[in-house]
């Protein structure tokens, strides 16, 4: 983190500070993605639909409302936690492939509604959205995207060590015995579903004033599988390997970006290799190594 | 415990559930007055299992009612009903196995947002030490044997103090030593004024902690007295030799 900080002052080229900052947020998504997922055991496949609806929220607030960036990436959180809410209540009594099939539906519902919208989204024209700042430096953005980061891991972690993060335990392990022992089990899954969408909404959000450009392609089903794949080779179980997995991702698609789409193939495969045998992801297999309790 | 309300503590009436076309509670009407402990016997499917769900809010029944301390229960949620007193185990034991033992029984325990964590991990300790569980504490759930799982659910009960427990089949496959301990504590919790039903196959254990059995066969009740009399009351000699002849009895 204290390495993160000082990169820009040690003249990192910018090229790398803009890979950094979109690695940035996709930590945030990826770990907010493994709350849910790796926490409470629920899978979704809208984490990418939310981050966009954050975007789409945020830009129009402040271009058709007026409001300051400082009011509309708020606002784009609740609109991400309210629909998140919202879908909550109606599939997070499905299991396992229903949900996963419902979320997915979702998402594409989102993303070709956007699509097809001409008047206020620009269709797939795509959006673009004011610059949180005046300068057209990046090394502001850095920050602040870093800081997004900062904030949501550490809300995040205070979330988890709390007793809620032990009803999420509970759940994940097993739901009748949670609510057998007084855990409200909807309500808890139907809160982890809204938060984890609220933090990707806001991520969304400061992502489409950094780039300032947005298109539905952002809430693609591939996009999606960016996010799953970097919690998984990171590790989702735990959120601060989830958010290695994203900036390490990251890095890697910029590096290998001469052999074009193949990428995709061989994060998949990675991704599923992981599964298999490193369950922890990369990250924490490399931390068990570390602290010496073997793979 | 404070003062009850007139009446029973819990009296179901007239309550059935169907599975499709399987009548697994027909008309059972069943009354528990407070502080009693009563076995709930029955052969295999019977509706034994099925009575605890209902009892403790994981089915709805499809007709009829229960009152518990009073007032309707039927149709609220387990989390609700937990809350108002009446705490289960489950005949499957579901511990949750990648947290700890003490975390086990802190989930029930911080159920109520009164009670701290503090508060919440001395009361644990004070428990799992009663059940001879306290070295375990720190060792993840997944470690123990299948015995010392279902102290831990018992243990987890405890945090609840209820005044209703619900124990479907505690004695299952486990240690004799941890049965005796099983054994002590229900008798402690019924001592303490806690109202319990008991269901076993294991007829020993009935007979030496319940003065009341009631049996189920096919979804009703077909006996309801003391053991003795339900040992040799001839319906339930009938229903458990009609199981017999499928070997599913034990
Ligand atoms: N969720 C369910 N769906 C369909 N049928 C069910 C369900 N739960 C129970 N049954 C059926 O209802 C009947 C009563 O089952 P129940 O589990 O209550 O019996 P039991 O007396 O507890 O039996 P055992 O002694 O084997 O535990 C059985 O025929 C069972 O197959
Ligand atoms: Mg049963």
């Amino acid at each position: 983190m204290v390495a993160l900080l000082l990169l820009p002052l040690f003249g990192l080229d910018e090229y790398w500070i803009y890979i950094l900052t979109i690695g940035f947020y996709y930590a945030v998504l990826a770990a907010s993605w493994s709350l849910l997922v790796g926490y409470v055991g629920r899978i979704s496949f809208a984490h990418a639909a939310m981050s966009g609806i954050g975007a789409y929220a945020s830009i129009l607030a402040s271009t058709v409302w007026g409001l300051p960036l400082a009011l509309s990436i708020p606002f784009a959180g609740l609109s991400a936690a309210l629909i998140g809410l919202a879908i909550g209540r109606l599939c997070l009594r499905l299991h396992g492939a229903y949900l996963g099939l419902t979320t997915i539906a979702f998402s594409e519902i989102v993303r070709i509604t956007i699509t097809a919208e001409h008047e206020l989204t620009r269709g797939s024209l795509g959006l673009a959205a004011p610059a949180l700042f005046e300068t057209t430096g990046r090394v502001p953005y850095y920050y602040s995207l870093l800081a997004l980061l900062g904030v949501s891991l550490l809300v995040m972690w205070l979330i988890l060590r709390s007793r809620i993060g032990l009803f999420f335990a509970a759940i994940r392990e097993d739901e009748d015995a949670a609510a057998s022992l007084g855990v409200r089990v909807v309500r808890w899954k139907i809160f982890a579903f809204s938060f984890s969408s609220a933090v990707a909404g806001i991520a969304g959000a400061f992502y489409a004033h950094f780039v300032q450009l947005v298109a539905p392609s952002m809430m693609s089903i591939q996009e999606m599988g960016f996010i799953l794949s970097m919690a998984v080779i990171g590790g989702f179980q735990n959120i601060f390997t989830a958010a290695l997995g994203g900036i390490f991702l990251e890095i890697l698609l910029e590096v290998s970006r001469e052999i074009g789409e193949w990428r995709m193939t061989i994060f998949g495969l990675v991704v599923i290799a992981v599964l298999r045998f490193a369950p922890n992801g990369l990250f924490g297999w490399a931390q068990r190594l570390i602290v010496g309790r073997g793979p | 415990m404070t003062l009850l309300p007139q009446g029973p503590l819990l009296e179901a009436e007239s309550v059935s559930k169907r599975f499709g076309g399987l009548r697994a509670l027909d008309a059972v009407s069943f009354t528990l007055e407070a502080g009693e402990l009563v076995g709930l016997i029955g052969p295999n499917g019977s509706g034994k299992t099925t009575f605890l769900n209902v009892l403790s809010g994981f089915y709805t029944p499809d007709t009829g009612c229960i009152r518990f301390m009073g007032r309707r229960i039927d149709g609220q949620e387990p989390a609700t009903l937990a809350a108002r007193g009446i705490a289960r185990t489950f005949q499957i034991t579901k511990i949750f196995r990648r947290i700890t033992v003490l975390e086990n029984l802190l989930v029930p325990g911080l159920t109520d947002w009164t009670i701290g964590r503090q508060a919440a991990g001395e009361k644990a300790r004070a428990i799992l030490a009663r059940l001879d569980l306290e070295r375990l504490m720190d060792a993840p759930a997944s470690s123990l044997s299948g015995g010392q799982a279902k102290l831990v659910e018992f243990g987890r009960v405890m945090m609840l103090e209820p005044r209703l427990i619900l124990l479907d089949e505690p004695f299952g496959g486990v240690h004799p030593t941890l049965k005796r301990l099983m054994h002590d504590t229900i008798r402690d919790w019924n001592a303490e004024g806690r109202s319990i039903i008991l269901i076993s196959h294991d007829m020993g254990s009935i007979f030496d902690l319940c003065a009341r059995v009631v049996a189920l066969h096919a979804g009703r009740v077909i006996a309801d007295g003391t053991p003795e009399a339900v040992r040799n009351d001839e319906a339930v000699i009938r229903a458990y030799l009609g199981v017999d002849d499928t070997g599913a009895a034990s």
